[in-house]
C-alpha cells in the first residue's frame, strides 16, 4: 500500500568552494557559492540574506550547464556588478544590487582563450586571463582579448598583487618572474633557493617579493635584497601584502595567521583558525577575507583588520565520513560499499548539530546557513604542529540534545599527553558536560556549561548519551550508557526561584546536573552498547553485543527485563518506533519487536549495512513511520540511494525514493514533521510526504467540547431571547494579537516567501 | 518491591438483601458517585428494601438507612452535600418508581434532627440526578425518555427548566454520564427508533439545551462507558471494544477482546464496565473483573471468584489520574451473586490500576497471537521485492526443514548433517540438495564449524527454535547425535534459551559438546554452571567454566546463586568445599572463589580450616592483599597532604603579596586540577586486582615531589 507520493525538497547545504567568495565594494556584503547556489550574507549582522540555487537563475546567452564546484576559478565584484569566471573561458556577471531586489538574470560572454584559465585579472576595467595547465611546470601565458601578452615557461606558481596590477610567477628551475600590467613590463626577480617554495606574492606598488616555503621560512625580496622572515615552521600556503605595503600577511599549516611589520620585523598573531589558510585577500583596507580548509571542506573568514575579530564566517555543514570511492568490480553485493559513509548528527527543531572533533557545529538547514561553532572540549590554544601533532585534542565522542532544544550533553575524552612519561600515560580523562542554550539577540545564541562531570562511569567512556522524550520530565534528562551496559540518568537539580532571585550570586542560579538513577550493567564490556527511550519514557530498552534489556525507568533500581535472543549479530542501533515496537539494527539484519505483544512483526529484514548504521535509519514515532536508507553502487559503480519507508508491522513498504548521491545519514525532525537527510555532498534534504494526513497532536477534547457546549449555550440564549449572547464570541476567537508573536521571531534576513510561509503555518 | 497492577483484597461490605423481584445484573442495588479514593462511605439505595450509608473504615457497617416499600424500584442515587449545613448531614437524592409513578425524592438527613423527605412526581424514571456544580442547589434529572429537567432543590424541590426529547419518537436511554470537564456536559446514548444516537446536553443554571447529536450507526453495543474524552462501546456478541473521541465521535479504535474472554456470552447482563482512571477500564464479565488499558491495549490485572458467583460493578470514586505512584491506587465496589446460594453480597475491590506506562503493559498485548512458523528474512536491495522474496524464501526454509524433520524422525544423522550446517553457513540451498542427489562426488565437510556472524545467514530466531526442538524435544544422543549440527547450534546467538535449562547435565556424557555449550552456548543459567563445577572432574574444563563464570556473571550474582545452590541440594549433590578445593588446586579462578566465600562467608573460612595448609594460604592471600590496600591508602594520603601543604603556600603567597585573595576559579576547577594531579601520578585505572605496587613513599622519585609542588 503506498500513499501519495514521497518527496525530497532540497534545502541547500553544500559544500563551499575554494575562490568561491567575493565582498561587495562597500564590505557590506559577502558573496559565497556552494555547489549549487549563490549566498548573499549581510557582513554587519552575520545573517544570510539572499539564497538562490543556480537553477532558478537564468543565462540571457550560450551557456553550458557547467559544474560550478570544478570549473569556477575566480569571483569578483567590481563595483555593482559581480562577475564569476570559468576555467573555460566563459564569464558570466549580473548586477547584484538587481538580483538583490529579485533580478535573477545572468549575463554572458566568453573569453578568446587558447587553452584553460587559470586565473583571471581585472585591471583597469579589462579582463587579462591566466592560461596553463595547472600541473606544475608548464608555460602560462597572460592573455587579453584573445591577444597573447606574456608568456612564461615552465611555471610552477603564479600570484597577482593585490589589486590586479602585477603577476607574479615562480618557475620550476626557481626563477621568479614579475609582469607589471601599468607599465607593461616583465623582470626577473633574483632569490637564493633553498627550499621548495609554497607560495608567493608581490606587492602593488613596490617592488617587493615574498617567497613562502615549505619549511616555513619567508623569503623577502625588495630591490634584489633578501631578508628571511622566520617563524612558520611548516608550510607557508599562502601571502599577501597589505594595501599600505606596511605589513605581509602569511599564513600555511598552522593555522595561525601572521602579520610580519616589515620595518620593524615584528610579528602579531591570530591564531587558532578551523583550518589551513590557503588563501588571503586584504583588498578591502577594512575587511580580511582568508579562505580556511580542513578535511576538505572549506570555510571562509572575514576579520577586522582594525580589532581582527571576527566579523563573518561562512562555513559548510561539516558532515565528515570515512570516504567516497567507486565500486570494484570484484565486489559482488552492490549494497555493500567499500567505505563506511555515515556520519554522526542531530536536528532539533531547525538546526542540524554536528560534532567536529572538539567542536559541535550548529547548521540551521532553512536560513542554510552555520550558526554557531561551539567548543565544547578544551584545546590547546594555537596551532600544532610536527611533533606537536602527538599531543591529541580532546574528541566529543558522543552527544546529545534535548527535544525541546534547552539542553546538550557532551561527553569527551582527553587523553593524557604522552610527552610527559608520566604514571598515567595512556590513561583518559572522561567529561560529561551539561550545556545550557543561552538564546541570542538576533543570532542563534550559545551554549553555557552548567555541569562538568568528571569520569561520570569512571575509567569506562561514555558509549552512547539518549535525551529523554519530551513526555518526561519536559525532556530535560539525559541517559548515558557505557561499554558494560551501565546506565546512569541525569537530570538538572530543580531551582528554587526564591532562593535564586534573593541571592544575587550568579553561581547559585547555575542549574546543576545530578546523578539521579543508576542501573549497573554487565560483565563484560563491548563495543556495542546502545538504548533507545520509549516515546512516553517509561522504558529504556539496552542493548549489549546481541542481548536487549528493557529498563524500567519509574523504578528505583531501573529493574531490567531481558528481551529473548532476536538478532544474530551484535546490535548496532536501538529504536523506539513508537510505544510498542522497538527496532533493532545490525550489520547485517534489522528486525522489529513489539513489546507488549512480545513477539516479532513481520517488519524483518536483511541487509548489509555499516558498524554506524544507525545513522541510516529514522523513524517518526507520531506516524510510526520507519525510513531506512540503502547506499549502493549503481551500473556506473557511483554511489546512490535509496530511502525505504515503513511500517512496523508490514514488511511491504509503504514508499520508496531515490537520490542520485550517496546518504550519509537521516533523522526525523518532529519540530517539522519531515525526515532530514545530509548526503555525501553535504546537500540537505528533507523527505516528506504531503498527501500522508498531518499528525493530530492529542487534540485536547476539553476545548473542543466547551467550544460546542458554548456555541450551543448562545444559540439557545438566541433562540430564547436570553441576555448576554454576546459573551460566546470573545472565546471563540482563535487568532489573536499573539498569534503572530513566533513569526516575528529572527526576522532579519528573511525572504517575504518564507515569511508568508509562517503566517500560513500559524493560520 | 515494585508496585503491579492489580485487582486485589476483595473484602465485603455487606450482605445484600434477598429481593421480592430479582433482576439480573445488579440493576437493583444503586451506588452514588463516590468522590474520592479516601472516601469512606458508600451510598448505596436498594430497590424494594432501603436508602443508606454504609462507613468502610474500621469495619464495614450500615450507619443510616431510610427504609422503601418491597414495589418500589430505584432507578439512581446521588449525594448532594451543601456546606451550609453542618458536618454529618447528607441529602439523599432519589429517584424512585412505584408501580407506574416516578418521582424525584430528597432525603434530608441530619444527625441531630430528625430526616425530612421531599418528593416531586416525575414523567418517567429518572435514571440520573447530580448537581450542577458543588452548592449551587441547582440539580438536573435525566429521565429514561431523554427529557432533562433542572431543579432548584435550595427549599423545595422545584422545576426550572425542561429538555424535551425528539417529539414522536421512542426513546430509551442506554447510558448516561455528567461529565465535569470544562464547562460540564451530559453525555447520554439512546435508543432512538431502534438506532442509537449520541446526545451532548450542556446545562447551565438557567436551562439545559442540545449541544450536539451523532448517530452511531452499524453499532450493536448495550454496555457503554466514558473514559478521557471517549465514548466506549462494548458488542458482546463480536467481543469488541469500540472508542469513539468526542465531541465528533469519531472511531478511533476497535480493540478485540476476544484473546481474553474465550467463552463470553452476548447476554448483556452479564458484562459490566468502569471506567478507573485514564486509559484504563474494568470490566467484568460473569465471575472475573479484568484492568484493561485501553492505550496500549493490554491486559494489566484480571481478578478471578469461583465459577458460580456473578460479579457486577457497580461505582468506582471518579477517575484518579493513575500517573504517579501516589495516584494509582482506586477502589470499585461491586454486588457479587452467588446463584448457588442466591446471595448477594456488597464487595469492595482494591484496584492498582498503574501508572498507565507503557512499562505497566509490556507483554500484557490484547492482540498477541502466535507467530508465523517459517519467518523468512528477505534481502534489502534496489530491486526490492518484499512480497515475492518472501514466498520464495518462506518455501525454502520449509523445505529444509521438512528434510530435517524426515532426518531425525529416521535418525539419519547422514541426511541431517548434510543439510542443516551447510544451510544455515549460507550454502544455497539448491547446491546442497544437488550434493545430495550425488553423494561420493561430493566430499563430506567434516569440519566442526562454528557460527561465523560475518557470513552466516541471516535466520529468523523461530527456525533455530525449530531445528532445536527437532533435537532436544526427545534427546537421546546415543540414538541420533548429529554433532556437526550441535556443535554449530551451540555457538548460535540465537539458540533457545528454553533449551539452555539443565542442557549442560544432558551433554555431560559428550565432553566434546559439553565443552562446547559451556564455552559457547548463550544464555546458560549461572547456577547450571556453578553446579557442574562441583561434578566436573576435567581440569581444563574447570577452568572453562570458571572463566565463564567470571567473564559473564557479577561476583554478587555468583554469590546469591550459590547460596540457593548450597541451600536447596544436600552436600552429596553439591559441595562447597569440594568447589573451593578445585580452584585452589588448580591455582585459577580466584575471582570466583571471593564470591564463594562471600556466599558462605565466615563459616566457610572455619570450613577450610579443617585442612591447615589450605587456611593458610587463604589467610596469606588476604592479608597481602590487607597490605597493598593499607600502603595505598598512605600514599593518598600523603598525595592529599601535599596537595594541601601546596594550597596553603599558595594561598600564603598570595596574602603576601597584599592583594585580595581570589579564587582564580570556581571550586570546581580547582578540584580538577588537584584530581588530575593525583590521576597523573599514580595508576589507579589498572584491573582492580592489581595493587600498586609501591612499598613505600620513599621510594617515589624525586621529579613526582616537583610536580605536586608545581
Amino acid at each position: 500500500m503506498t500513499v501519495g507520493s514521497w518527496t525530497f525538497t532540497e534545502h541547500g547545504g553544500g559544500r563551499l568552494i575554494e575562490r568561491g567568495s567575493a565582498l561587495s565594494t562597500d564590505g557590506r556584503f559577502m558573496f559565497v557559492v556552494s555547489s549549487d547556489s549563490l549566498r548573499v550574507f549581510n557582513v554587519d549582522n552575520r545573517i544570510g540574506v539572499r539564497n538562490v540555487k543556480f537553477s532558478e537563475m537564468t543565462v540571457r546567452g550560450d551557456f553550458p550547464e557547467l559544474d560550478i564546484t570544478k570549473k569556477l576559478v575566480r569571483m569578483l565584484v567590481s563595483s555593482d556588478i559581480l562577475h564569476f569566471v570559468f576555467s573555460d573561458g566563459h564569464h558570466l556577471w549580473l548586477n547584484w544590487k538587481e538580483f538583490m531586489s529579485g533580478d535573477l538574470e545572468l549575463k554572458v560572454e566568453k573569453f578568446q582563450v587558447p587553452g584553460t584559465v587559470l586565473d583571471v585579472l581585472h585591471y583597469k576595467d579589462e579582463f587579462y586571463t591566466i592560461i596553463g595547465k595547472r600541473n606544475k611546470g608548464h608555460n602560462r601565458q597572460v592573455v587579453k582579448d584573445g591577444e597573447v601578452l606574456y608568456t612564461v615557461e615552465s611555471v610552477r606558481l603564479h600570484n597577482k598583487s593585490l589589486y590586479d596590477r602585477k603577476i607574479v610567477f615562480l618557475t620550476t628551475d626557481h626563477k621568479v618572474t614579475v609582469i607589471d600590467l601599468e607599465t607593461n613590463t616583465s623582470s626577473d626577480v633574483k632569490f637564493s633557493y633553498r627550499r621548495d617554495v609554497m607560495s608567493v606574492a608581490v606587492a602593488e606598488k613596490s617592488d617587493m617579493v615574498a617567497l613562502g616555503t615549505a619549511t616555513g621560512i619567508i623569503h623577502l625580496v625588495e630591490s634584489n635584497t633578501e631578508r628571511l622572515l622566520k617563524w612558520h615552521i611548516d608550510q607557508v600556503k599562502a601571502m599577501e601584502f597589505t594595501v599600505d605595503e606596511m605589513y605581509l600577511v602569511s599564513g600555511g599549516v598552522e593555522k595561525v595567521l601572521v602579520f610580519w611589520n616589515l620595518s620593524t620585523g615584528k610579528q602579531q598573531f591570530l591564531p587558532r583558525l578551523n583550518g589551513v589558510i590557503v588563501d588571503i585577500d586584504l583588498s578591502n583596507p577594512e575587511l580580511y577575507t582568508l579562505t580556511l580548509i580542513s578535511n576538505s571542506i572549506v570555510e571562509f573568514l572575514v576579520i577586522s583588520s582594525i580589532d581582527l575579530a571576527s566579523r563573518i564566517s561562512v562555513a559548510s555543514v561539516k558532515n565528515r565520513f570515512k570516504g567516497l570511492n567507486k565500486k570494484k568490480s570484484t565486489d559482488k553485493d552492490v549494497t555493500k560499499l567499500g567505505f563506511d559513509i555515515t556520519t554522526d548528527f542531530e536536528v532539533v527543531k531547525d538546526q542540524l548539530f554536528f560534532p567536529l572533533r572538539s567542536q559541535i557545529q550548529v547548521y540551521d538547514y532553512i536560513r542554510n546557513e552555520q550558526q554557531a561553532l561551539q567548543t565544547v572540549a578544551p584545546v590547546s590554544q594555537i596551532g600544532k604542529v610536527r611533533s606537536e601533532l602527538a599531543i591529541q585534542d580532546p574528541k566529543v565522542k558522543c552527544f546529545a540534545v534535548s527535544e525541546n532544544g534547552k539542553w546538550m550533553c557532551t561527553f569527551d575524552s582527553v587523553p593524557t599527553p604522552s610527552a610527559d612519561a608520566l604514571l598515567s600515560t595512556g590513561e583518559q580523562t572522561y567529561s560529561l558536560k551539561f550545556w545550557k542554550h543561552v538564546p541570542g539577540d538576533a543570532m542563534y545564541g550559545s551554549w553555557e556549561l552548567t555541569t562538568k562531570i568528571i569520569d561520570p562511569h569512571a575509567q569506562k567512556p561514555v558509549s552512547e548519551i539518549i535525551p529523554a522524550p519530551s513526555s518526561l520530565y519536559g525532556g530535560d534528562a539525559f541517559v548515558s550508557v557505557d561499554g558494560k551496559g551501565n546506565v546512569r540518568l541525569w537530570r538538572p537539580r530543580a531551582l528554587d526561584p526564591n532562593a535564586v532571585a534573593a541571592a544575587n550570586n550568579k553561581a547559585l542560579q547555575h542549574t546543576e546536573w545530578t546523578l539521579r538513577k543508576a542501573f549497573s550493567g554487565f560483565e563484560s564490556s563491548s563495543e556495542s552498547v546502545h538504548a533507545s527511550w520509549s516515546p512516553d519514557g517509561s522504558i529504556i530498552a539496552l542493548s549489549h553485543e546481541t542481548n536487549v534489556l528493557l529498563l524500567e525507568v519509574n523504578t528505583s533500581q531501573m529493574d531490567p527485563i531481558p528481551l529473548p535472543s532476536l538478532v544474530q549479530n551484535r546490535i548496532t542501533g536501538l529504536k523506539f518506533v513508537d510505544d510498542g515496537n522497538l527496532l533493532l539494527l545490525t550489520k547485517r539484519s534489522l528486525a522489529n519487536f513489539n513489546i507488549l505483544t512480545w513477539s516479532k512483526t513481520p517488519l524483518n529484514l536483511s541487509l548489509d549495512f555499516p558498524a554506524k548504521g544507525q545513522s541510516l535509519v529514522a523513524v517518526d514515532q507520531a506516524k510510526r513511520i520507519i525510513a531506512v536508507v540503502l547506499n549502493y553502487y549503481n551500473h556506473d559503480k557511483d554511489i546512490q540511494s535509496k530511502v525505504y519507508l515503513f511500517k512496523a508491522d508490514s514488511l511491504v513498504p509503504i514508499g520508496e525514493v531515490s537520490l542520485s548521491k550517496g546518504i550519509s545519514g537521516i533523522r526525523y525532525s518532529s519540530y517539522n514533521d519531515t525526515f532530514v537527510v545530509v548526503d555525501t555532498s553535504s546537500m540537505i534534504f528533507t523527505l516528506s510526504n504531503k498527501d500522508l494526513p498531518k499528525f493530530n497532536q492529542d487534540s485536547d477534547y476539553v476545548t473542543e467540547i466547551n467550544t460546542l457546549v458554548g456555541i450551543a449555550q448562545s444559540n439557545h440564549k438566541v433562540l430564547n431571547n436570553v441576555e448576554n449572547s454576546m459573551d460566546l464570541l470573545t472565546e471563540s476567537v482563535m487568532l489573536n494579537a499573539n498569534s503572530f508573536d513566533k513569526i516575528l521571531e529572527n526576522t532579519e534576513g528573511l525572504t517575504v516567501t518564507n515569511l508568508f510561509e509562517r503566517v500560513l503555518k500559524v493560520i | 518491591m515494585v508496585a503491579e497492577t492489580k485487582i486485589s483484597d476483595p473484602y465485603t461490605i455487606s450482605y445484600l438483601p434477598r429481593l421480592g423481584v430479582e433482576v439480573e445484573g445488579g440493576q437493583n442495588y444503586k451506588v452514588a458517585n463516590i468522590e474520592s479514593k479516601d472516601n469512606n462511605f458508600i451510598d448505596i439505595a436498594i430497590s424494594g428494601s432501603f436508602v443508606g450509608t454504609y462507613i468502610l473504615k474500621p469495619t464495614p457497617k450500615l450507619i443510616w438507612s431510610h427504609g422503601l416499600s418491597p414495589s418500589t424500584k430505584v432507578n439512581s442515587i446521588n449525594v448532594v452535600q451543601n456546606q451550609d449545613i453542618s458536618e454529618g448531614s447528607k441529602n439523599y437524592l432519589v429517584g424512585l418508581s412505584e408501580k407506574k409513578k416516578h418521582s424525584l425524592s430528597l432525603f434530608k438527613y441530619q444527625e441531630s434532627t430528625n430526616e425530612q423527605m421531599l418528593e416531586v412526581a416525575t414523567d418517567d424514571a429518572v435514571v440520573e440526578i447530580e448537581e450542577l456544580y458543588r452548592n449551587s442547589n441547582i440539580v438536573f434529572g435525566l429521565e429514561q425518555s431523554g427529557k432533562v429537567v433542572l431543579y432548584d432543590i435550595s427549599v423545595n424541590i422545584t422545576p426550572i427548566a425542561t429538555l424535551k426529547p425528539t417529539i414522536g419518537s421512542e426513546v430509551r436511554v442506554v447510558f448516561h454520564k455528567f461529565i465535569p470537564d470544562g464547562k460540564g456536559f451530559l453525555l447520554i446514548v439512546e435508543r432512538v427508533n431502534q438506532s442509537l444516537s449520541v446526545r451532548l446536553v450542556g446545562l447551565d443554571t438557567t436551562s439545559a439545551f442540545n449541544a450536539s447529536t451523532h448517530q452511531l450507526d452499524g453499532l450493536n453495543a448495550e454496555i457503554f462507558e466514558y473514559n478521557d474524552g471517549n465514548l466506549l462501546a462494548l458488542d458482546a456478541k463480536s467481543k469488541e471494544l469500540s472508542f469513539f473521541s468526542l465531541p465528533e465521535l469519531q472511531k478511533v479504535k476497535t480493540i478485540s477482546l476476544s484473546n481474553v474472554l474465550e467463552s463470553a456470552s452476548s447476554d448483556n447482563l452479564l458484562w459490566s464496565l468502569k471506567s478507573v482512571a485514564p486509559n484504563r477500564v474494568l470490566l467484568s464479565f460473569k465471575n472475573d473483573i479484568y484492568l484493561l488499558d485501553t492505550k496500549y491495549q493490554s491486559l494489566l490485572a484480571t481478578f478471578s471468584t469461583t465459577s458460580h458467583k456473578s460479579i457486577t460493578l457497580l461505582n468506582s470514586p471518579s477517575q484518579v489520574s493513575g500517573d504517579t505512584p501516589t495516584t494509582r491506587e482506586t477502589f470499585v465496589v461491586a454486588a457479587v451473586k452467588n446463584s448457588k446460594e442466591n446471595l448477594s453480597k456488597l464487595k469492595h475491590y482494591t484496584v492498582d490500576v498503574g501508572t498507565g506506562k507503557l512499562s505497566d503493559s509490556v507483554g500484557k498485548s490484547l492482540n498477541s497471537k502466535p507467530s508465523e512458523l517459517f519467518t523468512a528474512i528477505p534481502f534489502l536491495s534496489p530491486s526490492f521485492n518484499p512480497s515475492n522474496e518472501t514466498r520464495v524464501l518462506n518455501a525454502e526454509l520449509k523445505k529444509v526443514y521438512e528434510h530435517l524433520v524426515t532426518a531425525s524422525a529416521s535418525k539419519d544423522v547422514k541426511a541431517w548433517e548434510k543439510i542443516c550446517v551447510p544451510f544455515l553457513r549460507n550454502t544455497p540451498l539448491d547446491k546442497i540438495l544437488k550434493g545430495k542427489a550425488n553423494t561420493k562426488s561430493i566430499k563430506t565437510d567434516n569440519e566442526f564449524h562454528v557460527h561465523e556472524p560475518k557470513t552466516d545467514r541471516v535466520v529468523d530466531y523461530t527456525f533455530i527454535g525449530l531445528i532445536c526442538s527437532l533435537i532436544f524435544d526427545d534427546l537421546d544422543l546415543d540414538a541420533f547425535n548429529p554433532e556437526r549440527s550441535l556443535t554449530y547450534l551451540l555457538t548460535h546467538p540465537l539458540f533457545p534459551k528454553e533449551f539452555t535449562e539443565g542442557l549442560l547435565e544432558k551433554l555431560k556424557p559428550h565432553p566434546r559438546l559439553f565443552r562446547q555449550a559451556i564455552v559457547t552456548c548463550p544464555n546458560i543459567a549461572c547456577i547450571d554452571l556453578i553446579y557442574q563445577l562441583h561434578g566436573v572432574e576435567n581440569d581444563e574444563i574447570v577452568k572453562d567454566l570458571l572463566v565463564r563464570l567470571s567473564d559473564e556473571f557479577k561476583s554478587e550474582t555468583i554469590t546469591q546463586e550459590t547460596a540457593k545452590l548450597a541451600n536447596t541440594k544436600n552436600k552429596d549433590e553439591f559441595d562447597l568445599n569440594i568447589v573451593i578445593s578445585k580452584i585452589m588446586r588448580l591455582n585459577f579462578g580466584y575471582e570466583v572463589l571471593n564470591a564463594f566465600v562471600d556466599s558462605n562467608g565466615l563459616a566457610l573460612s572455619l570450613n577450610l580450616s579443617s585442612t591447615e595448609s589450605n587456611l593458610s594460604k587463604l589467610i596469606d592471600q588476604v592479608n597481602g592483599r590487607i597490605e597493598t590496600l593499607i600502603e595505598n591508602s598512605e600514599i593518598l594520603t600523603l598525595v592529599n597532604q601535599s596537595l594541601i601543604h601546596y594550597s596553603k603556600i599558595k594561598q600564603s603567597k598570595k596574602e603576601m603579596n597584599g592583594s585580595i585573595v581570589e579564587s582564580n576559579g570556581p571550586v570546581s576547577v580547582v578540584i580538577d586540577e588537584s584530581r588530575s594531579k593525583i590521576d597523573n601520578m599514580l595508576d589507579i585505572s589498572g584491573k582492580s586486582t592489581k595493587a600498586i605496587k609501591v612499598a613505600s613513599p620513599s621510594f617515589i622519585p624525586s621529579y613526582q615531589y616537583e610536580q605536586l609542588k608545581l
